[in-house]
């Protein structure tokens, strides 16, 4: 299917509930612009597009959008010889697309960054985890504040496979995320943790679906926002394990905290469970800053703003705190501790 | 003579409309240990609070001078900053903040400058070898998922750190064994030797290890007795009710 003959979503469909796609579309929706690639560098080389990316075979109009606006692709394959590869996606242009196919057929980590001042960016990753491997991925978007961004993301995990992801959502004025995983074999598993602020006027929307296809896969999803001025979080989770796959392990938490009276956040954690012997949680839970600890802070001599940016940057940090591999978490955390500073 | 640290004058207390401190005085001077014992509800952690400017509790009536000056208007962290320090019953975990990240912002904060890395490590070595700590509590979270005895350590390496000039211990020794009892008690003797204390407790068993100069009896937000350890012996042995007689 075209993307023209795709029927524009509305507001009844749970993805496109709080973010229509005419405010993500980077014209007008009835049109499918050619838009260039974004610069890609490879541990501080750039590369160029080596491949033509074939359509999606998920039937989405994002995914489809982005295909045909610009097929050209990277592929990226992650080796365990550098301690961290990291790639890095900027773009000044107006407009920009980029297409990353991840190969991981060794265990090793990748960083990838976001960064320029694109008005618009148009982002599609997808990977596949190979048998036996782990992969420690880590993402940071800090692209320019006036930028609008459309991502999409899809993995799929192999048997006895190891997905460790994290992402620090700061950049951008209005994002849509569209991050889904499929757990296709055996004894796969996948811990997401997601840290997002939403200060200024941001609204940062986060799609996250995860599908258990085989018996005894496991999955841990943790989303962390702190949401200030009149920023508006979303993130809307999709859990779904599908028929005999008894012995699956999966959560999903989504944790806001609220920081001024005109900030936003919805939490909508969704299960589909088709199977009995499983395991399946999930929780939304959003709050103030917890006057206790300002309290405890503001008598070791913290001033009332400063131990609320420790309590808020020490509330997205304990995000990354699962992510084991130290190079990924540790470079997330960094980031995350440049904004504060 | 020893300075005069803190003097509370008639202090009257309430919360939301409830009235908590009725008319207590007390005066404190450097070097000098003064515990307060009482019943649940008497109002002990109430005047802990107050002191340290917890912003729930409302003076309605009479004065706390610090160091010769009212206090009343003094910010939480203002306090901090002039030498006062609380131990709390019940310390608030921050997750994602390091111990050894907080305890060094925590002395620049109150020390009012920012302490060289260097000689920060050699004094925070010698408070964590001094309460037989492990050097991987650092990297820690504060009190997120700490055990009790554990909080309260972290209480007292603060405190040895911090160098306060009024140290309040709100029921320090609560819920501890007799080790980490012994390390609290290690905590106040190795604090600085002009620092003024008031200790909060419920059992006899800290002042065994930590002689008071004062002890005062609390009932109903106010101190009806006052005298020396020998009246901390005598509260553990018949209780309150005869000071109600």
């Amino acid at each position: 299917m075209n993307y023209l003959e795709i029927p524009i979503p509305n507001r009844t469909q749970h993805l496109w509930r709080y973010t229509s796609w005419s405010k993500i579309h980077p014209t007008s929706i009835d049109t499918v612009p050619e838009i260039a690639s974004a610069n890609v560098t490879w541990n501080d080389v750039e590369i160029q597009s080596n491949n033509t990316r074939e359509k999606s075979s998920i039937e989405d109009i994002s995914r489809i959008f982005l295909q045909e606006a610009n097929s050209s692709m990277h592929l990226v394959k992650v080796d365990d010889k550098s301690p961290a590869n990291i790639l890095e996606i900027s773009s000044d242009e107006e407009q920009s697309i980029c297409h990353i196919h991840v190969e991981c057929t060794t265990s090793g980590s990748l960083i990838v960054k976001l960064s320029g001042s694109t008005d618009w960016l148009g982002l599609h990753i997808t990977g596949k985890v190979d048998k036996n491997c782990t992969l420690s991925f880590g993402l940071v978007n800090d692209l320019s504040k006036h930028c609008t961004i459309l991502r999409c993301e899809d993995w799929s995990l192999l048997r006895d496979s190891v997905l460790e992801y994290g992402e620090l959502s700061i950049g951008g004025n209005r994002i849509k995320n569209d991050i889904r995983t499929s757990l296709d074999e055996v004894n796969s598993s996948l811990t997401q943790n997601i840290a997002v602020i939403t200060d200024g006027s941001r609204h940062d929307d986060h799609h996250i679906e995860i599908l258990h296809k085989s018996g005894h896969t496991n999955s841990s999803l943790n989303v962390s926002s702190a949401c200030s001025g009149t920023g508006h979080t979303i993130g809307t989770g999709l859990l779904m394990i599908e028929e005999d796959c008894d012995g699956c392990d999966a959560g999903q938490v989504f944790k806001n905290l609220l920081l001024s009276d005109t900030a936003k956040a919805e939490s909508i954690p969704e299960l589909e469970v088709l199977s009995d012997d499983v395991k399946a949680a999930h929780g939304a839970a959003s709050s103030s800053v917890d006057s206790e600890q300002i309290h405890y802070l503001m008598s070791r001599g913290f001033s009332k703003e400063h131990a609320e940016a420790l309590i808020v940057e020490g509330f997205l940090i304990s995000c990354f705190a699962k992510i084991n591999n130290n190079e990924v978490r540790q470079y997330l955390i960094g980031a995350l501790t440049a904004k504060y500073s | 003579m020893s300075e005069v640290i803190l003097d509370i004058k008639n202090l009257h207390v309430s919360v939301e409309g409830t009235k908590i401190i009725n008319g207590l005085d007390l005066t404190i001077k450097a070097g000098e240990i003064h515990a307060i014992m009482g019943r649940n509800g008497a109002g002990k952690s109430t005047l802990a609070h107050v002191l340290m400017g917890h912003p729930a509790y409302e003076i309605t009536k009479g004065e706390i001078l610090y160091r010769g000056k009212q206090i009343d208007e003094y910010e939480v962290f203002e306090r901090a900053r002039a030498g006062m320090f609380l131990s709390f019953q019940y310390p608030a975990s921050i997750p994602g903040v390091q111990v050894g990240t907080f305890l060094k912002k925590s002395v620049n904060n109150v020390r009012n400058e920012k302490v060289k890395a260097r000689e920060f490590r050699k004094e925070l070595n010698a408070a964590m070898d001094k309460l037989g700590m492990n050097k991987g509590f650092l990297s820690r979270y504060v009190n997120d998922g700490f055990s009790g005895g554990e909080k309260k350590r972290l209480e007292m390496l603060q405190m040895m750190l911090l160098k306060p000039t009024l140290a309040l211990l709100d029921e320090t020794d609560s819920g501890l064994d007799i080790d980490a009892l012994k390390l609290v008690a290690k905590g106040i003797t190795e604090t600085a030797e002009e620092t003024g204390f008031l200790v909060i407790t419920h059992y006899q068993r800290l002042l065994d290890l930590v002689e008071p100069d004062y002890v005062h009896a609390m009932i109903d937000g106010k101190f009806v007795k006052s005298g020396g350890p020998e009246l901390a012996l005598k509260l553990e042995a018949q209780g309150y009710d005869w000071l109600e007689a």
